[in-house]
């Protein structure tokens, strides 16, 4: 219970939740905005806003989204009031993601976020919740407000659009070999 | 910030099938559905790998050092 831990055990813990959820919340934070400056800003409101408002975390809850949810209402806030940011997506971001591809998929990283950026914003708010971060239906549902079904609808379109967008068709586009089409194919049918 | 989050513990991962129904059927193969998903956790997890920039850091540092002020 939230009032049984004393202050500054409290403090602790919620301070470990904190950093252990910083990397991954980056990692939301640049991919919804597409600027890794913007991201940086949205995270440091973040942050003090989970700071100030810790007593509203209840223990035992997931943290991630509950700092989802704060980070995505400030995006969303600034947003609409100064419009949305041209994404440097040509710049720092194909520096910092400078890598070859790897061994789980062969899309270059500067491409995905291009193609990431031309989703709807609902789609990629899913795709990013449910998708990247690992968040339930459930939370998604509660964090934007609409039904689950809402939720899975957006979300296969989002997927629909993506592979759209990046020049899918088959799973050979992106670099799968024979054998790990295999596996997935009945991974699919199982 | 409008309302806090009461979520409901870890969250689950959708399987293909879930989103199948719900949707009719869809037009994207589940190998590709799956090649999408990927490209989306390799590209998530090269930013969540970089190191953190110092302005956060020194920020939670901050944060901590006031409260511990608060506490004395």
């Amino acid at each position: 219970m939230t009032e049984a831990m004393p202050p500054v055990e409290r403090s602790q813990a919620f301070r470990d939740g904190l950093i252990r959820e910083m990397r991954d919340l980056r990692a939301f934070a640049v991919s919804l905005s597409g600027s890794f400056h913007q991201a940086d800003d949205l995270l440091q409101e973040t942050l003090l806003k989970a700071w100030s408002n810790s007593n509203s975390f209840i223990p035992g809850t997931n943290m991630r989204a509950w700092l989802v949810t704060i980070l995505r209402n400030t995006y969303y806030s600034q947003y609409r009031k100064r419009g949305r940011e041209v994404s440097d997506t040509d710049g720092i971001y194909s520096s910092q993601l400078a890598t070859p591809p790897n061994q789980e998929s062969s899309v270059d990283m500067a491409d995905f976020q291009i193609a990431l950026q031309k989703l709807a914003p609902e789609h990629r708010d899913v795709l990013l919740m449910v998708g990247a971060s690992g968040l339930s239906y459930e939370e998604t549902a509660e964090i934007c407000g609409v039904a689950v079904g809402t939720i899975k609808s957006r979300l296969n379109r989002a997927r629909a659009r993506l592979a759209d967008l990046l020049g899918i068709k088959t799973a050979s586009d992106l670099g799968m070999g024979s054998v790990s089409e295999a596996v997935v194919r009945s991974q699919s049918s199982g | 910030m409008s309302g806090a989050f009461k979520g409901s513990g870890a969250g689950s991962s959708p399987s293909h099938k879930e989103w199948e129904d719900d949707d009719g059927g869809s037009e994207v193969s589940p190998l590709v559905v799956d090649a999408v998903g990927k490209a989306l956790h390799a590209h998530f997890q090269a930013i969540a790998n970089m190191p953190l920039p110092d302005r956060l850091l020194v920020l939670l540092a901050e944060l901590e050092a006031r409260e511990r002020r608060q506490d004395t």
